[in-house]
């Protein structure tokens, strides 16, 4: 009895060992952790009659073998799970819980082929096929690629590109907004829901997400649907403060003390003289009165450079643009990779001044207006001036163009909103002031989904 | 009393043999590579397969191999993300200079899968070093051609770079973050990673949420 005691005591002794052996251990991976079963993969074949043959054959564990990604990107579909959002009545442009099902419906076929090499894929009446720019993306652009050729089986087509990278290109690529749930929106939703909601995916594969949904919503719709938001900034008769509107309300901020211009930057506003620029701190009052020299935005690209008449920075396409002009009349655009100037051109005309919007035109650029009130539109992509129609009312000291309304700041010192052909008072506000911009705020996105 | 003497050996001898065979069948991975260095060689930043490893001990595996483990990971969904996060976390922190250097080419080579390059950007990013500090900026400081057509491709060089400069801002000191990527703003001509660039600043010096934060809460409002 004694020795089948110790019998069991060994056996218990080793057991413990054994599970003491594990616990130390990281979670190991199984051999079989990136492979499917074969059952999985023939259900997937048969549900989205995948040509197997043209992917490389069928491929159970090597990922490398286009059949594989397929079906890693099948089972994401599948298995992928959202949390419930705040609002369960809102189902979205497809059931979070439906993907599988949805994509299997508006799918009659997936084959691999590269008849259409600047394609990443294409849907022929349901029949998709994968090119070689599918192969080589991200399983998330992959799985976002099928989710995207899905919806075009339901009808949903591109229209031409109006901004963004793909202005002026020959193929129609963009949809209108978010709203018309075209392919570019069930693509951001599945990604907007992973970053958000998702429950079980790779910690990677969520930021790819949703830094893809953000990158994308600039980039494939006529109307962007993540704006980067914006505030109104008004400099005071006296100089002394600067009136902050943003979100339905006034702040109050402290200036420096300088003489010069109040000028729109990219991390806020300054007051620049011609020859240097002074910050004013957007989002809180320091209590000292020092000006203090703006180092964070473009106007210290300026640095040895003296007397420059105006300086703006403005985006044209996904490019950011800063340009200078002399006193000497000169224009020179700062080329970022090269981190230097461009060489100056010289203007056909005096110029007064230069403003990023004009009146009745609430699209933004980079107007010069010349001494005798000619305004021109300056293309940096040929860098060209195209003359405007219409002269420049010099009783207009600023115009800006906020939330897609041109704001006036007239020389009576009061701001207007441009209604048709007259303008308002804007806000009622009673205020005079002696300068006029409008300023990014980095806190928080603009929703679009108009 | 003797049958049952017997009984008793038998289980126990089928109880060690049982155990035995569980514990070579967990180890045998990582004593496959400990002792066989050249096929580790063989697999160096090799592409996605289903090799198995084991992660109880950083050192024993090469860094190749454990990161392309790693890469395999990102098109696997996840019982437990965490356990994930702690994985990145141990390679990160057990990288030497040269491994850095090496993760920089895997990430600029375009040629390259892109979960790779994704995992690449993470892993340097995690790594909080000055060695990788200086490969990210040089990343993002990397402009595209102006003869490149945008395209899907394209777009994941912006999100990659979006992902280094996230981790530029990840940095332990916040004034070298800050720095460095005021200094990249002013390198970079594409609006979208100076918009990232401006958030993350602003979020260092406390005047705004994350960035991650932002994004977030703006695509929770079009998922709800």
């Amino acid at each position: 009895m004694s020795q089948a005691m110790i019998a069991v005591f060994l056996f218990f002794s080793t057991m413990v060992f054994a599970s003491s052996q594990q616990s130390l251990q990281m979670p190991y991976k199984d051999s079989e952790f990136t492979c499917l079963s074969a059952s999985e993969a023939d259900k997937y074949t048969r549900d989205f009659g995948v040509d197997v043959r043209s992917f490389g054959g069928k491929e159970l564990c090597d990922a490398q073998v286009d059949t594989k990604k397929l079906f890693n990107d099948i089972k994401i579909v599948e298995g992928g799970q959202f949390a419930e959002g705040q609002n369960n009545l809102i189902k979205g442009f497809v059931n979070k819980s439906q993907y599988y099902d949805w994509l299997k419906e508006q799918t009659r076929g997936i084959e691999r082929g590269n008849d259409i090499p600047w394609a990443t894929a294409y849907n022929s009446g349901g029949y998709f096929t994968m090119q070689d720019g599918w192969a080589k993306l991200s399983t998330l652009g992959r799985v976002g690629t099928f989710i995207h050729e899905a919806r075009h089986t339901e009808g949903y087509r591109h229209i031409s590109c109006r901004q963004g990278p793909y202005q002026g290109v020959s193929l129609a690529g963009c949809d209108s907004n978010y709203n018309y749930g075209g392919s570019h929106a069930v693509e951001m939703e599945y990604y907007a829901r992973v970053s958000v909601q998702g429950i079980n995916f790779h910690p990677v594969y969520k930021k790819m997400a949703r830094l893809m949904a953000i990158a994308r919503s600039n980039f494939v719709f006529n109307t962007a649907v993540l704006q980067p938001r914006e505030a109104v900034m008004a400099l005071s008769e006296n100089r002394t403060q600067a009136h902050v509107y943003d979100q339905g309300q006034w702040f109050i901020r402290e200036v420096p003390a300088v003489e010069g211009r109040l000028k729109r930057t990219s991390f806020g506003a300054v007051i620049f003289n011609g020859l240097a620029a002074f910050a004013i701190e957007l989002y809180q009052n320091s209590g000292f009165p020092d000006a203090i020299e703006d180092t964070y935005s473009y106007y210290k690209l300026m640095g040895e450079t003296q007397n420059i008449k105006d300086f703006e920075e403005f985006d044209s396409g996904v490019k950011r643009h800063v340009v200078k002009i002399g006193n000497n009349n000169k224009l020179a655009e700062f080329d970022f990779p090269q981190g230097s100037w461009g060489s100056e051109k010289s203007l056909p005309f005096s110029v007064a001044k230069l403003s990023t919007a004009v009146p009745g035109n609430v699209k933004a650029g980079l107007f010069l207006v010349s001494t005798e009130g000619k305004i021109f539109n300056y293309v940096p992509e040929s860098q060209q001036l195209v003359s405007q129609p219409g002269q420049w009312d010099f009783s207009n000291q600023e115009v800006v163009t906020f939330k897609n309304q041109n704001l006036i700041l007239r020389n009576d010192g009061k701001i207007y909103v441009q209604s048709g052909e007259s303008l308002q008072p804007w806000l009622q506000t009673e205020n005079l002031y002696s300068g006029l911009v409008v300023v990014p705020v980095y806190d928080a996105f603009e929703v679009v989904k108009e | 009393m003797k049958k049952s003497y017997w009984i008793f050996v038998f289980v126990l001898v089928a109880g060690i043999f049982f155990v035995e065979y569980d514990l070579t069948k967990r180890t045998s991975r990582s004593a496959f590579v400990k002792k066989n260095p050249a096929r580790l060689i063989h697999t160096k930043l090799a592409p996605a397969t289903s090799t198995e490893t084991s992660y109880q001990d950083p050192t024993r595996a090469g860094f190749d191999f454990r990161f392309q483990e790693l890469t395999n990971e990102i098109s696997q969904l996840q019982d437990d993300p965490e356990k994930v996060e702690q994985r990145m976390k141990i390679l990160a922190e057990s990288m030497t200079d040269d491994d850095v250097r090496q993760l920089s080419e895997v990430l600029t080579n375009k040629k390259n899968n892109g979960d790779k390059r994704a995992m690449a950007v993470e892993i340097l990013s995690r790594n909080q070093s000055n060695e990788s500090l200086k490969q990210l900026e040089n990343f993002i400081r990397k402009n595209e051609s102006p003869a490149e057509k945008w395209s899907r491709e394209r777009e994941f060089e912006s999100v990659l770079k979006a992902q280094a400069v996230e981790g530029i801002a990840a940095f332990p000191q916040k004034d070298v973050a800050i720095s460095s990527l005021t200094a990249l703003d002013q390198k970079i001509e594409e609006s979208f990673l100076k918009d990232r660039i401006k958030r993350s600043v602003a979020s260092l010096k406390n005047q705004a949420p994350l960035p991650e934060k932002q994004d977030n809460d703006a695509l929770e409002k079009l998922v709800e």
